[in-house]
C-alpha cells in the first residue's frame, strides 16, 4: 500500500507545481512542538490567478478532488486569506490551501522558509513564527483550542528560539490583541 | 485524529470526506492511524534535528521518544 500520510500524498505534486510555496499548521507546529497526529497538510502558496490550472493539473480526478480552476482564480485574487481544499480520493487526507496573495505576513513567511526533510522528501517549512501567528488568526476566527495547544507545545519546546517580545508586536500590529493576551500567559 | 474544522472545509469537501470514511475498511483505517503515527514520529524527530544538529541518530531517537511521552495530548 502506498504511504497514506499527507507530506506523502501532498508534497510531490506541490513540488511539481513548480509554485512558491511552504507547508504551517499541524504538520510544522510538530517540527517545531510536540507530536500529534494530523491528517491535514496547511500550505501557504504564492500562486497567482493565472496559474490556477497549473496547479490543478498536478492533482488528477483520478487521485484527488481539487476545487474548480475558476474557484481557485476568484481565491487567488483575493488580496490575503484565499483558501481552498485538495482532498486525496483513497486515503481522505487533505490538504487546506491558503494563499498568500498580497499579504505582508505570508510574504515574510514565505522569505523566512526553511527546508525539512519528512517522509524521504525535503520540503519547504514554514517558520516558527509564521505558524504561530497563522494560528492565533484562526483561534481569532473562532477554531478550536487545538491551536493554542500547539502554540504552547512549540513556545515550550523551542524556547528562546522564539523572540516572544517580537511575536507579541506583530500579533498587536495584526489586530490580534485578545490573542496575544491568550500567548503570553501560554508562554509564562 | 484531528477533529475537523469546518471553516476551512468546502462543503464538498467536508461532504466526500465524510462517504469516504463511512465506506473505509477497519484495514484502510488501521493503515491510515499507522501513517498518522510515522508522520508525527518523522516530523518529531526532524525537530530535533533542526534545534540539536550536533545529536547522531540514536541522539535523535531518544529525545523525539521524550517529546513523544511528554507530549500534552
Amino acid at each position: 500500500m502506498r504511504p497514506t500520510d499527507v507530506v506523502s500524498v501532498f508534497a510531490p505534486p506541490l513540488l511539481a507545481t513548480g509554485i512558491e510555496w511552504m507547508v504551517a499548521g499541524g504538520v510544522a507546529a510538530i517540527v517545531y512542538g510536540e507530536p500529534r497526529f494530523t491528517q491535514v497538510l496547511d500550505v501557504v502558496v504564492a500562486l497567482k490567478p493565472a496559474q490556477g490550472h497549473i496547479f490543478a493539473q498536478q492533482f488528477p480526478d483520478r487521485e484527488f478532488y481539487c476545487a474548480p480552476t475558476e474557484v481557485i482564480a476568484e481565491e487567488a485574487q483575493r488580496e490575503a486569506f484565499g483558501h481552498f481544499n485538495v482532498l486525496h480520493l483513497n486515503s481522505d487526507a487533505r490538504a487546506d490551501i491558503y494563499l498568500a496573495g498580497q499579504d505582508p505576513l505570508a510574504r515574510r513567511g514565505l522569505d523566512a522558509k526553511r527546508s525539512v526533510t519528512l517522509a524521504g522528501l525535503t520540503i519547504p517549512l514554514a517558520p516558527p513564527e509564521y505558524v504561530i501567528l497563522h494560528k492565533l488568526r484562526f483561534k481569532k476566527l473562532g477554531a478550536s483550542e487545538r491551536h493554542l495547544r500547539d502554540i504552547r507545545a512549540m513556545l515550550r519546546v523551542l524556547g528562546d528560539d522564539v523572540d516572544v517580545a517580537s511575536l507579541q508586536s506583530d500579533a498587536e500590529s495584526m489586530g490580534y490583541a485578545a490573542q496575544c493576551i491568550e500567548m503570553t500567559q501560554l508562554a509564562e | 485524529m484531528t477533529k475537523f474544522d469546518q471553516r476551512d472545509v468546502m462543503p464538498e469537501v467536508a461532504e466526500r470526506q465524510r462517504l469516504r470514511y463511512r465506506e473505509m475498511s477497519p484495514g484502510e483505517k488501521l493503515a491510515l492511524a499507522d501513517g498518522l503515527w510515522d508522520l508525527a514520529w518523522d516530523a518529531t524527530k526532524a525537530g530535533v534535528r533542526m534545534r540539536q544538529p550536533e545529536l547522531n541518530d540514536n541522539g535523535v531517537d531518544d529525545q523525539a521518544r521524550r517529546l513523544m511521552q511528554n507530549a500534552s495530548d
